[in-house]
């Protein structure tokens, strides 16, 4: 878990956060970058994003990821920060329903937005209130299923699950993105904004089933 | 200024009766200092103190040299045990011309039009005005939706139900029953708001097809309400489900039915034993048979139910109202979380039902986030909510077009003038911002969305609103206000009041000449038609609009910042201002817009709010000489060519 200097990476890479307001994508961050997590943390207005860099097959790979404000009339200023990511994770909260339901929202707007092979994993948070659980992991993996994106459930607050859920979006990334540099022969430098990511075969992205699980 | 321990009294919820002495209130706020705002960073020397303010008024309690307040503010900001009452009058809620007695009759109408505003919620949800919140709030639970889809039995709901309580109890005692708070005077005695099915259900409800009648009544039935076949099967005794308590009878219902239920049909969770279960059984079975009743039968007159200020209310906006309030409470929780004077939880109840209310009389505008940042203070600073509430509510008419649903328009326009800003007054940070691509200055966005209540400490951000607020202010802005009073916010006054009320604002209107700076490009606030618009309107806030004057103009809704460019707003010139005053830093450590909207983020600027304002004070000036030295040339061009076209070639 080495928190590195900034400017020492091989790739770099642009993840947003998106999802309901108050289902925990702050403290998602802020446990994956500063491993902090806060009952006291506001909403928030904008965007913001924080950085952290970790290893992946001897490379290091920059995460830079953007944490958006979750009501729908700010929309129209977040989605333009959804331009250029690469990956995605899409929270909701497995004690309130609603935000559950909404995740299909998201998910559309997310593809409106950003190219359609970004890698998106839905993450269920708060699964440490497991006694108010609203959303059971059966609906959620079968709704990833469906949607072909990973899934994980985390808690930032128990620090379950948060860095696996970042590294797994990122590794995927990762894999993406030198696979098409050994296609293309080019130099796996920094992935320039808006570049589109060859993919290929969808089973790769949907591997619900590899990615970890919640402990429930 | 007395402050520290013991308070802890005075600060929970106060009574709010109807005739509060305004004096009383007044004096009681500086009794009791604020807990929050002991240490001001602003030297004393240069400030608004008491006696100086006390100073302004005559012997009527009228105020006759605001002039030299707003001065002493610009400063230094105010001495916080005068906070409330000059922020009442720097945010326009009261004409300087009015005497105290006509001020203590405003606030007094004032305060029963909330009162009324209080109920028709209450109506809706009956957490409203009884200082506990809408849902459950553990430490980070928001609400507890019933599993209803899941097949699981009534017993294993309960279950789920009552481990959701121990835990909140435990963990923040949120669930205190005592009807003790602000607005428990017309508090009927009804159980605390722990409902988790009523807006999950209504929402249901209104996507299924049992939602052939009213959404209010499927609301009300107390199990299960998002079984779309409810509202056709029950309607025998065989619907007693075991798990009953677990949905305590939904507060929408009173729409309907107002007084049946105040006694027996009203479950207390902490009353929530076996025993009350077997006694209240059979009543409740007659209740619910009834509503479905009505459910069965759809009828008009309950799906347009009139509510008591003669306005009609559907049903869409109720069931929009309570998805709203679910919004309120998810932010409330988290707003200024730090303070110790929100670890009671009826202040933050407070906080959520004045937000509840201006979402009710505001249904354009609703909640947005961001809302529960500007109305802290004034929960903080008011001990009554009907005055906070009308403070606040005089703040968002300035800002109403951030938060309505077309998205912060008020602030990109800001933006847009920030850019303009810059680049008359600061050609080195226009070039930098230019060159690192941060023309959007989103980076500024969350600093004018909440006045930077983000960037500053609590008392910090006070103080710049004050500082700003008196810097801008100008009498006649507030008349332009009163145009965008929300209707039903408009309170009348008994006839004589408003005569006098209607001379003083003839004499007192003229003595204010604008704030500390010129109206440029912004014909509307220029103290021309001040005079005009004294003659024909009164006093502010739509407070004393008159019943006769008031159909014509019914359709006037909207802000008066959407006719305004925002260049000749304060808080834009602060953001131009504390870019200069972090220059060396700025154009040194920032490569990208995404560097800027770091730096922003993370508080890492040096604001000190005195100099910002001062700075930004300066540079309004600087902006507007060149815009008028712009203006001339152009001109000059102009007629230049003209005399040039006419000579021919």
């Amino acid at each position: 878990m080495a928190y590195r200097a900034d400017d020492d990476y091989d790739y770099l890479f642009k993840v947003v956060l998106i999802g309901d307001s108050g289902v925990g994508k702050s403290n998602l961050l802020s446990r994956f970058t500063r491993n902090e997590f806060s009952l006291e943390s506001k909403s928030t207005i904008g965007v913001e994003f924080a950085t952290r860099s970790i290893h992946v097959d001897e490379k290091i790979v920059k995460a830079q990821i953007w944490d958006t404000a979750g009501q729908e009339r700010y929309r129209a200023i977040t989605s333009a920060y959804y331009r250029g990511a690469v990956g995605a994770l899409l929270v909701y909260d497995v004690t309130r329903h609603v935000t559950f339901e909404n995740v299909e929202r998201w998910l559309k707007e997310l593809r409106d937005h950003t190219d359609s092979n970004i890698v998106i994993m839905l993450v269920g948070n708060k699964a440490d209130l497991r006694h108010l659980r609203a959303v059971s992991v059966e609906d959620a993996k079968a709704f990833a299923e469906r949607e072909n994106t990973f899934f994980m459930e985390t808690s930032a607050l128990e620090s379950m699950n948060v860095e696996n859920a970042f590294t797994e979006v990122l590794t995927q990334i990762y894999h993406v993105v030198s696979r098409k540099a050994l296609e293309v022969g080019d130099d796996p430098a920094a992935l320039p904004k808006g570049q589109t990511i060859n993919v290929g075969n969808k089973d790769d992205v949907s591997a619900v089933k590899k990615a970890g699980c919640c402990s429930a | 200024m007395p402050c520290g321990g013991g308070e802890d009294k005075q600060w929970g919820c106060g009574k709010c009766g109807a005739a509060v002495n305004l004096q009383r209130v007044g004096s009681i706020v500086r009794d009791i200092g604020d807990p929050c705002l002991s240490q001001s960073p602003i030297k004393v020397n240069k400030m608004l103190k008491p006696e100086k303010w006390q100073a302004t008024f005559d012997s009527d309690g009228k105020n006759f040299c605001f002039q030299k307040a707003l001065k002493l503010i610009v400063l230094g900001g105010v001495d916080q045990s005068i906070r409330p009452e000059v922020w009442e009058f720097l945010l326009g809620c009261y004409a300087l011309g009015s005497t105290a007695e006509s001020r203590r009759q405003l606030r007094t109408a004032r305060r029963e039009r909330y009162r009324d505003l209080i109920k028709q919620c209450q109506m809706m949800h009956s957490s409203i005005g009884t200082g506990s919140l809408a849902y459950v709030v553990g430490s980070k639970v928001m609400d507890v939706r019933a599993p209803s889809k899941d097949d699981e039995g009534g017993e294993a709901k309960v279950e789920h139900r009552q481990t959701s309580f121990d835990n909140t109890n435990k963990v923040e005692n949120y669930c205190d029953r005592n009807n003790n708070c602000t607005d428990t005077s017309y508090a009927c005695q009804q159980e605390s708001s722990s409902e988790s099915a009523d807006l999950v259900s209504v929402r249901e409800s209104t996507d299924s097809a049992a939602y052939d009648s009213s959404c209010f009544i499927h609301t009300s039935s107390p199990h299960d309400c998002s079984s779309p076949k409810l509202g056709r099967e029950a309607d025998g005794t065989k619907y007693v489900p075991k798990s009953y308590f677990e949905y305590p009878t939904l507060p929408v219902a009173d729409l309907f039915e107002k007084c049946e239920e105040d006694d027996e049909g009203r479950v207390s969770d902490d009353k929530l034993s076996a025993q009350l279960l077997q006694s209240n059984n059979m009543g409740k079975k007659k209740e619910i048979v009834n509503r479905m009743r009505i459910s069965d039968v759809p009828d008009t007159e309950f799906r347009n139910t009139t509510m008591s200020q003669g306005g009609t209310v559907s049903e869409d906006r109720v069931s929009e109202w309570l998805w709203t309030l679910h919004r309120i409470v998810v932010d409330v929780v988290r707003t200024d979380s730090h303070l110790e004077f929100y670890e009671d939880a009826k202040n933050l109840a407070r906080m959520s039902d004045i937000l509840a209310v201006y979402a009710w009389v505001d249904p354009a505008t609703g909640y947005c986030q961001g809302m529960s940042d500007l109305l802290s203070p004034f929960v903080v600073l008011f001990e009554d909510n009907a005055d906070a509430f009308w403070c606040f509510e005089m703040l968002l008419r300035r800002m109403r077009e951030n938060f309505q649903m077309e998205g912060p328009t008020g602030v990109m326009k800001q933006l847009q003038a920030l850019w303009n800003i810059l680049e008359l007054t600061d050609r080195e940070m226009f070039a930098h911002l230019s060159h690192i691509g941060a023309e959007s200055l989103h980076f500024a966005f969350r600093m004018l969305l909440v006045l930077f209540r983000r960037e500053l400490s609590f008392d910090d951000a006070l103080c710049m609103w004050e500082m700003m607020w008196a810097a801008d202010f100008q009498e006649s802005l507030a008349y332009n206000l009163e145009d965008s009073c929300l209707e039903a916010l408009v309170v009348q006054l008994p006839r004589d009041l408003e005569a006098e009320m209607r001379g003083e604002s003839a004499e007192g209107g003229g003595d204010m000449k604008g704030g500390s700076h010129s109206n440029h490009g912004n014909p509307e606030h220029s103290m021309s038609d001040t005079g005009m618009k004294s003659a024909s309107t009164y006093h502010f806030c739509g407070l004393t609009r008159n019943f006769w004057s008031k159909n014509d103009r019914m359709h006037i809704c909207t802000a008066v910042s959407s006719t305004r460019n925002g260049d000749d707003e304060l808080p834009v010139f602060c953001v131009a201002a504390i870019l200069i005053m972090n220059r060396q830093k700025i154009i040194r450590q920032t490569r990208s817009i995404d560097d800027m909207i770091k730096i922003f983020n993370d508080n890492l600027l040096k604001i000190s709010v005195k100099r910002c304002i001062r700075t930004a004070v300066k540079l309004r000036k600087k902006y507007f000489y060149k815009v008028d030295r712009l203006a001339y040339w152009s001109s000059q061009l102009c007629s230049l060519g003209a005399w040039r076209a006419k000579k021919g070639p």
